[in-house]
């Protein structure tokens, strides 16, 4: 395998590899941190690398591989973490500057399932200041581009975890998804940007006032849908020290893929974002809704009343919940914030908790 | 209806912020929007209706 190799490769035709030695966790592990030190210095991808844990990693996978200790489709794969999630002796800063020493003496759930499994974690990926707001524009860590075209962004605020899959400095990653966080990115980037169900992947060890206490979520981003089957598998899972996390069991996510999906009823939802859709992504979208036809499913338009409160909702819950967390840190180091972000999250403590009440109460009926 | 600038000049006050009138102004333009939001939401009919996230793991069984 060369250089040119990886950028076609994927996490299942990788796994593939590695199973059957013809590539060792360690040689993949180098080709990719050479490639990140090519290619990050021009995204910006990365705001921590980890190679020397990394490499002591892969050796490990490899040790236990050839002594017949395969543990399945993430063992040897790298992978990169969005930076506000923590990992136990890694820098973790959430895009900010208040945290740009800290480094946790603790795994996040999500990444312990994932060292778990296997997989090596190349590094810490860039993201949004406090992981508010859509662009990746960060005024502590820079500005992550997009992969795709260099003078855009990558979207956001799992902007660098979007751009290091899609520039293959990373087969997987994970973000995590209040409002788009990791949808924004995996649709500006071209990769799978997937938000789960609330509760399926355990959010303990996700850096508070990083997403709203009750509407985010740890989510998933690959090259393709099988991939994310692969992570998904290993990552999802009740955890009893996230109170929200989900006690359902885990569905056999890629043994899924391929099933017959006849019949299968699916909501075309109308009646809120098509004013403002562009005239290709309308086209995009109904091609994709004749796909889902095309397969046997069945569509229905549908309609959700008071989408147009979604906006206020959205203030009154996210941004609350986001600036409580952030109290302590607002009276004793306000400067340590960008402006932009600090008159967000100071504007967010003069919402009354009877909006804040009520916007719980309409969410209900949303 | 909150008056929001007072209300920031409290905060900026209360958190010994030193923001500066510039500053106050635009985390004032801030809040005045939030608040055309959410006024709207007082506006609908949620009678009956419980406020969402009821934190019992039981219920999510």
């Amino acid at each position: 395998m060369n250089a040119q190799d990886l950028e076609n490769l994927t996490i299942a035709g990788l796994a593939a590899e590695i199973k059957n030695r013809s590539i060792s966790p360690v040689e993949v592990t180098r080709l990719f941190l050479e490639r990140i030190e090519r290619i990050n210095p021009i995204l910006n991808a990365y705001v921590t690398v980890n190679a020397d844990i990394a490499l002591t990693e892969a050796k490990r996978a490899e040790t236990e591989i050839s002594q017949g200790r395969y543990r399945g489709p993430l063992h040897g794969v790298p992978f990169s973490i969005k930076d506000n999630i923590a990992t136990k002796g890694i820098r973790t800063t959430a895009g900010s500057k208040i945290l740009d020493d800290w480094k946790p003496d603790f795994d996040a759930t999500v990444v312990a399932k994932l060292k778990e499994a296997g997989a090596i974690i190349l590094g810490k990926t860039n993201l949004h200041e406090w992981a508010l707001g859509g662009t990746t524009i960060n005024p502590f860590y820079g500005t992550t581009r997009n992969p795709w075209d260099g003078n855009r962004i990558a979207g956001g605020s799992s902007g660098g975890s979007g751009a290091a899959v899609a520039a293959t400095l990373s087969l997987g990653s994970v973000g995590t998804d209040s409002a788009q966080s990791v949808r924004n990115p995996g649709s500006m980037c071209g990769i799978i940007g997937l938000k789960p169900t609330y509760g399926r992947i355990s959010q303990y060890g996700t850096v508070p006032g990083t997403g709203a206490y009750s509407c985010n979520h740890t989510g998933v981003m690959t090259k393709n849908v099988e991939d994310a089957a692969i992570v998904l598998q290993a990552v999802a899972g009740h955890d009893p020290r996230d109170p929200l996390s989900a006690d359902k069991p885990v569905a056999n996510y890629r043994g899924s893929l391929g099933n017959d999906v006849k019949h299968v009823r699916v909501g075309i939802l109308h009646g809120y974002f098509e004013k403002d859709m562009a005239g290709e992504v309308k086209e995009n979208f109904s091609r994709a809704v004749a796909v889902l036809r095309r397969l046997g499913m069945e569509t229905e338009d549908v309609t959700i009343p008071h989408m147009d409160l979604i906006p206020a909702v959205k203030v009154c819950t996210s941004r609350v919940e986001n600036s409580s967390a952030h109290d302590r840190n607002l009276r004793t180091r306000p400067r340590d914030y960008s402006k932009q972000t600090l008159y967000a999250y100071l504007s967010a403590l003069l919402v009354p908790a009877s909006a804040y009440l009520m916007a719980q109460r309409v969410r209900r009926i949303i | 209806m909150i008056v929001m600038k007072d209300a920031v000049q409290r905060l900026n006050a209360e958190y010994r912020l030193n923001l500066t009138e510039e500053e106050i102004e635009a985390i004032t333009q801030q809040a005045e929007a939030a608040q055309q939001l959410f006024q709207k939401l007082f506006e609908v009919n949620v009678e009956g209706v419980a406020p969402a996230l009821k934190i019992d793991p039981a219920e999510r069984k």
